[in-house]
């Protein structure tokens, strides 16, 4: 009998993929080199995120040696702030993506898993809550109940973010679901329980992985525009969008205020859509790979 | 105008001695079309229609027809893969349909299935060594270290290496990966095995391979198999018992040796020319059927293979009569109205048939 | 046809669900819809429960349910209490300008990003497709409003060439020739428009890059130039049209956004568009005024969407089959 190829298994060969793939090495130091700065950034800069250093002679001081990004018009170290405000928005993103994405692979699962009616009526909904522009959604949301605590904060946006993750699981659910392999765990006498974490759950993961980590980019960019409205992270607490909203009176004169926290914000989502590409191509090598 | 006879329940070898290990009745499935703006069921399809067979203890029962019989339905529907719309199957003594939940799922252990298509039948995200193990762990036959020692006996029963239990089905050949999934069902140690078309995936050269395998099998654990075909051919030397089906019925059922070698059906006796011989140059009955097989959506008015049907005798009759399924000698079922029941006459072609395949030496 | 029909009940679907969402969310809002009102002094008790009775808001919550659906039918969306008018009226006039502004942008970003996407495909791996491909990842990855600032920061105050804001410059005499008008118009929309495109024209160009290299390396284009056909009419008329696909089918799935990054474009540029009046009323606690423009915008959506897939289908029929992945899609 016939000595059969050695290869790479699922997972280790996936990982040896992304290593050996200089966009996503690049992009993963970037985003673990921000998180650091952002963690211990605050306790290292030499002014407090929040203090008024002098409200009469350094107001909107322009980047320079005492002060690297300028002050706002509050007097305040904007390097300061924007580190602060890094943490916060960094988590909130974090942890906001966490949640719809947990939210999204459950709904998937159960809407894939089910019956045709069932399956129709939550797609239903699914496709309304994918219908309704987020921003305006959550516009909606938030407008009665402004200061609402960040982590109910977290909870609404995440509310509004969970409906593409379920549509992927769900698609790759029922794909799966008439696959022979899954017909033979059946007549092994596996419960559907079984089956559903044993074999659905892990085809299912790679794109999970992968919509997760971009949407990580598109949900710290929503938190940023919804505290630039007012309606996100309220003052004092820093986040990269009140630091670009505090500047924004002040385009033309303090243009540092709005440009830096704008800069910071770039440079997580391209991070972000690297790592995501990569890791879709680490996934899913010879399908469609195009650099 | 249709007259429906109902058929009679079918026996198995006339033995009547020992109880049947499988009993199937009436069996039968129907598909609905869906179509329209709601989905709604515009049509039907009678994929296996009122199918009875008994299976003994030890034997082996081919079930053949072309693609589209309803040989692999049945399957599944003995399983409870797919559910019949009528019927009853009585396994050991239970009635399989009306089992439920964890009940159902511990049946499951007694009787297993090896899927035709080797390359979709494997999770390719988990190792072959996981694959075979899956069945230990879910009827708790053994765990840890004295789950990984049985898993590897078994890969060893069934051909494969050891060592080969971490790798990937990726990695290995369409004869290699139906041994794993032979393995795997192995693992659970049924009694009953059905077989659905489990070379038919595969290169000819492997086919006997994996079917002195399932042979091997058979007489060292007392199994006793289901062989869904749709070749005359690969079963020839495996089956005891064989059973042909066309458009959803059975329409000959008799022993191997019976069968092969008089058999009473057009049907059966045009499988039979088909199946190749070694040599090129010896002469060929070909029995080529007339049309193309109809749809199970809109099957012909009474006997369902009267279109395609050479039988001298055949005449309006045919068209109007679903014929019942009669034993037409000892042991040898078969559904025509037009051969006399009580003996095993057949018409000229098939004779011309036997006398050239007894010429000939058998292929092995 | 049937296809047709199934997108529009499907669609109908979506906008009652959405309907009913809203009621709710309205209902659920604490304090009286009309708390804002209660400051003043000539609001009697009477009176209140006069306007109560006519919101239906003192019926149980089926009549109330009822009451809505109803009004919505009829286009009554509520009373917006911090533009004292209608909100069907503030809408009516605000949503032609976002229209204006969406509208334009997709125009130039298909066409433009349909172009670039081509000349990356065309000229793979080399430089000019690595410099596109460079701004596209740049325009994919920066911020809406923040890239509206840049836009505003540069354009209207370093160069000095666009208005600051608005539609138009209501100071023109009354008497200015249409020319005059319709140049006043375009400067104004110059800005906004080209933040919206950028924004745009990203994802575009990449999708479109994706889908004609897909196309180009599939069977039967090979198969047609095996035979002869020249390499650009190969591409013209085989790969273009079935590119296209894909690209509009994204069009229809980031609609929802285009809406959404409308608000913080207008609201930079002082656009009087629908946007800019969401996040006003949001400001102004303006309740009924921010329902109805979520749901004038999912109206919205659905109708483009609806509209994306049936010329995505037109254009290539195996996007209509379940699974089928066109290249690889967006974010």
């Amino acid at each position: 009998m016939s000595e059969p190829r050695r290869y790479r298994s699922d997972w280790r060969g996936a990982v040896q993929r992304l290593s050996a793939d200089p966009r996503s090495v690049v992009a993963a130091s970037v985003l673990l080199g921000l998180a650091l700065l952002v963690a211990v950034g605050p306790m290292l800069a030499p002014h407090a995120p929040n203090a008024q250093l002098d409200i009469t002679k350094l107001v909107h001081v322009p980047p320079s040696r005492a002060h690297l990004l300028g002050t706002d018009v509050y007097s305040r170290d904007v390097l300061a702030r924007v580190l602060s405000g890094g943490r916060i928005s960094l988590l909130f993103a974090t942890s906001a993506v966490l949640v719809q994405t947990i939210v999204g692979t459950c709904v998937g699962l159960f809407a894939g898993l089910a019956g045709h009616r069932i399956d129709a009526i939550v797609m239903r909904g699914v496709d309304a809550g994918a219908s309704v522009p987020r921003v305006l959604f959550l516009l909606a949301l938030l407008a009665p109940l402004p200061h609402v605590p960040l982590w109910m904060l977290v909870l609404t946006v995440a509310f509004t973010g969970w409906f593409v993750t379920a549509r992927l699981v769900r698609g790759e659910v029922r794909a799966i679901r008439t696959t022979e392999f899954v017909h033979a765990a059946h007549a092994l006498g596996a419960s559907r329980l079984r089956i559903a974490m044993r074999h659905l759950l892990p085809h299912v993961l790679g794109p999970v992985l992968v919509t997760s980590t971009l949407a990580v980019g598109h949900v710290i960019v929503l938190e940023a525009g919804l505290s630039w409205l007012g309606v996100g992270v309220q003052a004092p607490q820093a986040s990269w969008g009140n630091i670009i909203a505090d500047g924004t009176e002040f385009l033309s004169i303090a243009p540092w205020v709005s440009l830096a926290p704008g800069f910071c914000l770039v440079a997580v989502v391209l991070a972000a859509s690297a790592f995501g590409d990569g890791l879709r191509d680490a996934l899913a090598p010879g399908q469609l790979a195009r650099t | 105008m249709n007259t429906v006879v109902s058929s009679r329940p079918t026996g198995g070898l006339g033995d009547g001695a020992t109880d049947p290990l499988l009993s199937v009745r009436g069996l039968s499935k129907t598909f609905p079309i869906r179509g329209g703006i709601l989905n709604r069921v515009t049509g039907s399809v009678r994929a296996v229609t009122d199918v009875s067979f008994d299976v003994a203890a030890g034997e082996t029962l081919a079930v053949v027809g072309e693609s589209g019989c309803g040989k692999t339905t049945t399957g599944r529907c003995i399983l409870r893969l797919i559910e019949p719309t009528a019927g009853s199957v009585t396994f050991d003594g239970v009635d399989l349909l009306s089992l439920r939940g964890a009940a159902l799922r511990a049946m499951r252990r007694h009787i297993q299935l090896v899927f035709q298509d080797p390359y979709a039948s494997l999770n390719p995200r988990m190792t072959i060594g996981d694959t075979v193990k899956e069945g230990l762990t879910i009827h708790k036959l053994a765990e840890g270290a004295a789950a990984d020692r049985r898993v590897q006996s078994l890969m060893e029963e069934v051909g494969l290496r050891r060592e080969w239990a971490t790798r990937y089905p990726h990695e290995f050949s369409g004869g290699q990966r139906q041994r794993v999934g032979i393995a795997r069902a192995l693992a659970v140690e049924p009694k009953f095995i059905v077989l659905d078309e489990p070379v038919s995936a595969l290169d000819v050269s492997v086919q006997a391979q994996v079917i002195n395998l399932l042979q091997d099998l058979q007489r060292d654990r007392g199994l006793t198999y289901l062989f869904i075909a749709h070749d005359l051919g690969v079963v020839e030397h495996l089956a005891t018992r064989v059973v042909v089906m066309y458009l959803g019925r059975i329409v000959e059922m008799a022993t191997a040796d019976v069968l092969f070698s008089e058999p009473i059906m057009p049907y059966t006796q045009a499988l039979l020319s088909a199946i190749p011989l070694p040599d090129p140059l010896a002469p060929r009955d070909r029995i080529v059927l007339d049309g193309d097989p109809p749809s199970p959506a809109d099957p012909p008015s009474g006997c369902v293979f009267h279109p395609r049907c050479f039988h001298p005798d055949k005449d309006v009759a045919c068209t109007q009569v679903i014929p019942p399924l009669e034993e037409k000698g000892p042991g040898h079922w078969a559904a025509c109205i037009k051969q006399p029941a009580g003996t095993s006459d057949f018409f000229l072609p098939a004779a011309a048939l036997r006398s050239r395949r007894t010429a000939v030496s058998p292929a092995t | 046809m049937h296809a047709l029909i199934q997108r529009i009940w499907h669609g109908f679907v979506v906008i009652a669900l959405v309907a009913t969402a809203t009621f709710v969310l309205v209902r659920l809002a604490p304090g009286d819809p009309f708390a804002a009102a209660l400051e003043n002094a000539r609001l009697t008790p009477a009176l209140r429960e006069q306007w109560r009775a006519a919101y239906g808001l003192d019926g149980s919550i089926g009549t109330q349910f009822a009451h809505w659906i109803a009004s919505l039918a009829r286009g009554d969306l509520g009373f917006s209490t911090s533009t004292n008018q209608p909100v069907s009226r503030a809408i009516a006039a605000a949503l032609p300008n976002t229209l204006l502004l969406i509208g334009t942008s997709i125009v130039i970003a298909f066409m433009l990003g349909i172009w670039l996407g081509a000349v990356q495909a065309a000229g793979r791996g080399g430089i000019v497709d690595r410099c596109i491909g460079a701004i596209t990842l740049i325009g994919n990855a920066v911020p809406d409003f923040w890239l509206a600032l840049v836009m505003l920061l540069a354009g209207s105050y370093w160069l000095r060439l666009f208005p600051v804001g608005g539609v138009a410059d209501l100071l023109l005499p009354l008497g200015a020739s249409w020319p005059v008008l319709l140049l006043d118009r375009a400067r104004h929309l110059v800005l906004p428009v080209l933040t919206m495109v950028i924004l745009l024209v990203a994802p575009i160009a990449r999708l479109q890059r994706t889908a004609l290299l897909d196309r180009l390396g599939a069977e039967w284009v090979r198969t047609a130039t095996a035979k002869g056909v020249a390499r650009r009419t190969v591409f013209r008329r085989h790969a273009w049209r079935t590119a296209l696909g894909p690209v509009v089918t994204m069009g229809g799935i980031a609609l929802p956004s285009l809406f959404g990054g409308a608000v913080f474009i207008e609201r930079v540029f002082a656009w009087p568009g629908m946007g800019r009046l969401a996040a006003e009323a949001v400001a102004a606690r303006d309740y009924h005024l921010v329902v109805g423009c979520v749901l004038v915008g999912t109206v919205m959506v659905v109708i483009g969407s609806m509209l994306a897939d049936h010329v995505s289908a037109w254009l290539d029929p195996r996007l209509t089959q379940d699974g089928f992945e066109p290249g690889r899609g967006l974010a």
